[in-house]
């Protein structure tokens, strides 16, 4: 039997960034794991990031009108010669 | 890149719908409104229709077309006379210590060190039109918004415009590890903004 | 080889989110596959043997069948591909709530124990007759006040065990409200509490390994009680 996860909560919430960006070496997410395994807290802090940056993705701006798009394929299709 | 040159039209317009939503949340950084991100993000695509053909391949088809973006945008502010955020990280001001209240028990607690003190809800056993409502989707939004600019661009350009760490940390020129502060800075910020909207735990659903 | 794997309500991943497809009337869910090298917790499909559940308990057990080559390591199985072969159906919410009850039982054991040791007899006797989590954590509470450190410790966990079994966190009265954790989330959360208590009743005592050996100690208990009760204890 292995022995009790060493990381906190607040080693769940520093390492959490890094741990989501592949950052963390083995060892390290393996203790994050194991701790959010057994921390319902932990388990809701993961999830209510999870919601954040879900929320921030479907917050991204408004893509173009049609009447827009096809100005720019017309453009597209005969460049003006850049100005520059 | 090939198709493009080419004048292939289903690939530029494939490029113009995938690209164009991130493109106004960054030209958001710089102007004021989002009418004004709009009109940014148009001159942007102009640019690169025109000068396509110059494009070297030395960095990514991504990274070409933001950089153009944000001369667009700079261009833009400078002429209404707002200051441009990715300038100032040139002085590289420090990140100021952060003055959240500690959520976490005392490290000397007789039998449970830094754990939290009050429970978190599990959100993802909300509805999800509970949390990717569109009122949670403003919330975040105006959240990010108000962050400071440090925090902000960073937030911006990997959680709304979808970077990638290493591609933020290039284009702002700073360290992997500061990326990586400011992202983990922001997105706290933001999360305890939108408990704050759905309720902090004891407050009542 | 088959193997274990717990998954969080919907048979989603709790890491990946990756939702499993399910078996449907006895023929097993597609399989699941990761590109490149294996690597623990990074890439590849994890899995435990039944020995090792205790550390990943969660709302839906499932047999996993995995397709060689498989690695060990000490997250347990990882390999690349693998599919879910059938639910293990006597993992439920009612099972999650008896291991929690057992777990706060324990921990209040150690609790009778550290009185014992410090001559207060009558207290411990009193203490092993309850049965209702809010008696044994008003006692707990109430016999805290004043006692020795050590004392004060093992009780401290014996209430935290009652408090973590209805998802409020150690000294606290609070609640989630919004959505609270699973049952089997919470049993995790009290058989975690209950090592930890048996933990620190071997170190206080002064036994051989210190806090770790009274840990592990308990998660061996724990681990029989899962078996006995899914009637794993063959498969280990």
């Amino acid at each position: 039997m292995r022995g009790p996860p060493r990381a906190s909560c607040e080693d769940v919430v520093r390492l959490l960034t890094d741990y989501q960006d592949d950052a963390l070496p083995m060892s390290e997410r393996l203790e994050f794991e194991r701790h959010v395994a057994v921390c319902p807290a932990c388990r809701g802090y993961l999830s209510q990031m999870r919601a954040v940056l879900a929320a921030a993705r479907a917050g991204c701006g408004p893509g173009l009108t049609p009447a827009d798009e096809a100005a720019l394929l017309a453009a597209f299709r005969t460049p003006e010669p850049d100005a520059r | 890149m090939e198709a493009l040159r080419g004048r292939d039209e289903a690939a530029f317009a494939d490029l113009m719908r995938r690209y164009t939503a991130p493109m106004t949340s960054v030209a958001m950084l710089y102007v004021r409104n989002h009418a004004v991100a709009e009109e940014v993000v148009q001159d942007a695509w102009l640019s690169v229709v025109r000068s396509v053909d110059r494009f070297e391949g030395r960095s990514s088809l991504r990274t070409w077309i933001f950089t153009i973006l944000a001369n667009c945008a700079r261009k833009r502010a400078a002429r209404e006379g707002r200051c441009v955020p990715f300038s100032s990280l040139l002085g590289g001001e420090p990140l100021e210590p952060s003055a959240e209240p500690d959520p976490f028990t005392p490290a000397d607690h007789p039998r449970w060190s830094r754990i939290w003190t009050t429970p978190n809800d599990a959100w993802d056993a909300l509805p999800e039109d509970r949390v990717l409502g569109r009122e949670c989707v403003d919330v975040v939004r105006e959240a990010i918004a108000g962050l400071p600019p440090l925090l902000r661009e960073v937030m911006t350009l990997r959680d709304v415009a979808g970077w990638s760490a290493r591609e933020v940390a290039e284009a702002l020129g700073i360290s992997d590890e500061n990326q990586r502060v400011r992202l983990h800075r922001a997105r706290a910020r933001v999360r305890s903004e939108l408990e704050g909207y759905l309720g902090a735990p004891g407050a009542g659903a | 080889m088959i193997a274990f794997k717990f998954l969080t309500p919907g048979a989603v991943g709790l890491f990946s989110r990756l939702s499993w497809p399910v078996p449907d009337d006895g023929v097993p869910g597609a399989w699941v596959e990761v590109e490149g090298p294996l690597e623990v917790c990074r890439n590849g499909i994890h899995a435990c043997g039944p020995g090792d559940l205790i550390d990943w308990i969660d709302a839906e057990l499932w047999r996993v069948e995995l397709g060689e080559p498989v690695m060990e390591s000490e997250a347990g199985f990882v390999a690349s591909r693998g599919r879910l072969v059938s639910r293990v159906e006597r993992w439920h919410d009612g099972a999650a709530r008896a291991l929690a009850g057992a777990c706060v039982l324990r921990a209040r054991d150690r609790a009778v124990e550290a009185l014992e040791r410090g001559g207060r007899r009558a207290e411990a006797g009193d203490l092993r007759r309850l049965e209702a989590h809010p008696a044994i954590a008003d006692r707990a509470q109430a016999l805290a006040r004043g006692a020795s450190p050590e004392i004060a410790g093992q009780l401290g966990f014996a209430a935290d065990a009652v408090a973590m079994s209805r998802g409020a966190m150690p000294d606290s009265t609070i609640l989630a409200t919004l959505a609270p954790p699973s049952a089997a989330a919470i049993a995790a959360n009290v058989a975690f509490t209950a090592a930890r208590a048996a933990g620190r009743a071997h170190e206080v005592a002064g036994r051989a390994g210190g806090f770790d050996a009274g840990y592990a100690t308990e998660r061996v208990w724990q681990r029989d009680w899962l078996l006995s009760r899914l009637d794993l204890a063959r498969a280990a």
